[in-house]
């Protein structure tokens, strides 16, 4: 089965997607509720949210088990996040050293995953490799905070823009030649209002000494990243706009797997810097970078390396 | 082919409906979803505190530090976040829960008021009974002469009219009485700052940091963030900036929130707030002790009489509502309660020492709270998350109240049951005790389990995936 077919695959990609707008959106209405200004609908967008993530939850299990024969490594991961919740009627559970072996096992089957589905991919994932460097680096620090109880304090947002600028890239190149003029132009045309959703958030903190303040609060609250130099604030709403605007030109062009992967990482990846405090959490921006990874059909790295050793 | 058709919608049919029905009994049976590893664990040992000499006893040489990044409370004060990180150690020995904090700090703040502290005090003198307030560069005055009765104080003499500060077209006018200073730059100090002067002069982006020099300076402060709200995980650990209340007007000003009022909607908190100036128990360097304020019934109006000379930790509460001081005293914040309270301001003990260059404040709570205290201070249970979160304050280098250091988020904290085990790495430090000296090195330890489950957690994923890969190479 192609990955781009089977209606249980694209009903779990709509499910999954669903989700992680929903449970965005309770990400950031949790962070923004405090704030002196009303936000409609409150406690519905809430267990709007909360549903989301087992939506979720129960999307990603389902995906790993369907697309664990192209990335092996997925199975196990999904069988681990689909066991996970029974362990939490275990007694002290998350403080036994146990767990940490459980962790450190996520993180090395999230990278053999996405090692392996990088390698299944085609040539032009290779543009995503500064995001797969960012998901990486972040599981690092996860796991830092999480069995050293050392948090690291790194340039996170130079690690993001490197990402969205691999990611615009890939966006641009994805399919230039197979893909008629008129649909190409209607995707970066239809992804506009997306550009909007944080842009003018943009201007907000750039002219409004008052509002810059309470987003560098907000922003770091929502999406988990700390700011090495205060001042970036501005900077990072403007990569989130472009990483926004070109997730939803991607997903028009054609390529819904890799937007969502990368909707998924770019929301969730940054929790890092906290240790993530769920595991569900930890396993998102990993399942994000393999979907970055099979969004894309063609000759694959591994099978053009291949060629290149038999030459 | 007809029924492969049918069938075929019935598996599609199933999964949809099987996945949502999933999804929403999960939601509605609120199942819960497993957590990471907790980030700061308090093990479970045998002794109990020396706050003469906090930190030196057996027990902590067992448990490792865990090195906590702290952030800017004000990202665009220059004397905000000045603390990077902070060591934490935490254990429990039945009875008592202790933690123990460590940080290194250049310059300490000796000899510093408590200012609330300073104002019981009648004859109180010497750094920190009031607060000066550098304004953002840039900030420039004018006096509005048709305020007939109002004046303020520039650089020590009396102007008549009103004192407006204006930054970048913004103007905020100052009440009657305000007096500044006007450096030879041109920047502007304000003295004897209020609460909600100081949230207006945020709000209006003129808040630039306390102002510090040789002789005026702040105590030296540490702080622990215990999280009691209902809204579980807390994403938020900041504070509100206000008034002394909610809705205070100030000056024809209404003031929302409460300064020190938790931003975390439906959160609630108690917080362990060790003072240089006012907590720590040192006769030469802490007025308060000094001064055997603490002693002085009549000045404090407080009940009790002398701790045992050991130094404490003073007891707050914030919601979305305010910040009070569990006690009925009320020297800092307003008093939780009228009556009941008896000896709450020294139910957290402390010891504290400042040596090589790094403070080092043990904190000591029973585990269980008086029922009296209950509504605002957290039982600690064995098999209970909390959340935690930690400040640091340096005042001579101008942190005090809202201008801090503090962790980015809430913590995970669990109590575990098991004893520390044995550490591989000991801390290495330098041992400086002048500013002009490189600061000290300190490295985190990782315990021999901690190691051991990491390389079994790596190595069990690794076989797994190779007998994976084997079994279903085709």
């Amino acid at each position: 089965m192609s990955l781009r077919q089977g209606g249980l695959l694209k009903l779990t990609m709509v499910f999954l997607a669903l989700g992680s707008v929903l449970q965005f959106i309770l990400q950031f209405v949790a962070s923004v509720s405090f704030l002196p200004i009303k936000i409609p609908a409150l406690p519905l967008l809430t267990r709007l949210g909360e549903v989301g993530i087992y939506l979720s939850f129960v999307s990603i299990v389902t995906l790993s088990f369907l697309i664990w024969p192209k990335v092996k490594a997925l199975l196990p991961l999904g069988l681990i996040l689909m066991i996970s919740p029974v362990f939490t009627i275990v007694p002290d559970y998350f403080a036994s050293p146990w767990w940490i072996a459980l962790e450190v096992g996520v993180v090395v089957l999230g990278i053999v995953a996405i090692v392996e589905s990088l390698l299944k991919a085609t040539p032009l994932s290779l543009l995503n490799l500064p995001t797969f460097f960012m998901v990486i680096i972040l599981m690092w620090v996860a796991l830092d905070v999480d069995v050293v109880h050392s948090e690291a304090l790194l340039n996170y947002l130079a690690l993001f823009d490197a990402s969205v600028l691999g990611f615009a890239l890939y966006t641009l190149v994805w399919k230039t030649k197979g893909l008629r003029m008129r649909r190409a132009l209607a995707s970066y045309g239809g992804a506009v209002p997306a550009l909007f959703v944080f842009l003018p958030l943009y201007f907000v903190v750039s002219g409004n000494r008052f509002m810059e303040i309470i987003m560098n609060m907000v922003m770091p609250s929502v999406f988990g990243i700390v700011f090495s130099n205060p001042y970036s604030l501005p900077v990072f709403v403007l990569s989130l706009s472009l990483a926004l605007y070109f997730i939803v030109a991607l997903a028009l062009k054609g390529n819904f797997l890799a937007s969502l992967g990368y909707f998924m990482i770019v929301t969730t990846t940054f929790l890092g810097v906290n240790g993530y405090h769920l595991i569900l959490y930890m396993i998102y921006p990993l399942v994000g970078s393999v979907l970055l990874n099979v969004g894309d059909e063609g000759a694959s790295i591994l099978s053009k390396l291949s060629k290149s050793v038999q030459r | 082919m007809m029924r492969s058709s049918l069938s075929s919608r019935k598996l599609f049919l199933i999964a949809t409906v099987g996945m949502l029905v999933a999804a929403l009994v999960m939601g509605l049976a609120s199942v819960p979803m497993a957590q990471t590893t907790p980030q700061v664990v308090a093990y479970k040992i045998t002794g109990t505190a020396n706050l003469s000499a906090p930190g030196t006893e057996q027990f902590w040489s067992n448990i490792a530090w865990d090195n906590i990044s702290l952030t800017a409370n004000i990202p665009q004060a220059p004397t905000s976040g000045i603390t990077h990180y902070v060591l934490v150690k935490a254990a429990w020995n039945g009875t008592d829960l202790m933690i123990l904090m460590r940080w290194y700090a250049p310059s300490p703040a000796y000899g510093a008021w408590s200012a609330a502290a300073g104002a019981l005090y009648p004859p109180a003198s010497g750094p920190g009974l009031f607060r000066l307030i550098e304004l953002t560069p840039g900030t420039t005055y004018y006096m509005n002469t048709s305020y007939s009765n109002y004046y303020a104080v520039v650089n020590g003499v009396p102007k008549s009219g009103r004192l407006i500060l204006n930054y970048s077209g913004i103007t905020l006018p100052t009440p009657n009485g305000t007096q500044i200073e006007v450096l030879s730059n041109g920047t502007i100090i304000l003295y004897h700052s209020l609460r909600p002067m100081e949230d207006l002069l945020y709000n209006n982006g003129m808040f630039y940091g306390y102002y510090t020099n040789s002789t005026w300076y702040y105590p030296d402060r540490a702080a622990i963030m215990w999280y009691m709200g209902t809204v579980i995980p807390p994403t938020s650990d900041c504070m509100n900036i206000g008034g002394k209340f909610p809705g205070q007007t100030f000056d024809g000003f209404t003031l929302k929130d409460a300064g020190g009022s938790l931003q975390q909607q439906g959160g609630a908190a108690n917080i362990w707030m060790w003072v240089s100036g006012a907590t720590w128990a040192n006769k030469t360097y802490d007025p308060a002790f000094a001064t055997n304020l603490w002693q002085n019934e009549s000045l404090t109006g407080l009940p009790y009489i002398d701790p045992g000379n050991q130094g404490f930790a003073v007891p707050l509460y914030t919601n979305n509502t305010d910040m009070y001081e569990v006690d009925t005293a009320g020297i800092w914040y307003a008093p939780v309660s009228s009556s009941g309270l008896n000896g709450s301001l020294f139910f957290v003990k402390t010891g504290a020492t400042y040596s090589d260059g790094y403070w080092t404040v043990e904190y000591v709570r029973p585990l269980a709270v008086p029922q009296a205290y209950a509504q605002w201070m957290p039982n600690f249970t064995v098999g209970n998350t909390y959340y935690v979160a930690f400040a640091v304050w340096q005042g001579k280098l101008g942190e005090t109240l809202f201008d801090k250091s503090i962790t980015s988020g809430f913590l995970q904290f669990t109590l575990s049951t098991s004893p520390p085990s044995q550490t591989t790495t000991t801390t290495s430090t330098s041992t400086n005790t002048t500013t002009t000296t490189p600061p000290s090195t300190t490295t985190s330890t990782v315990s021999n389990v901690t190691l051991d489950v990491t390389v079994v957690g790596a190595v069990v994923a690794i076989i797994a995936l190779v007998a994976l890969y084997v079994v279903f190479r085709r």
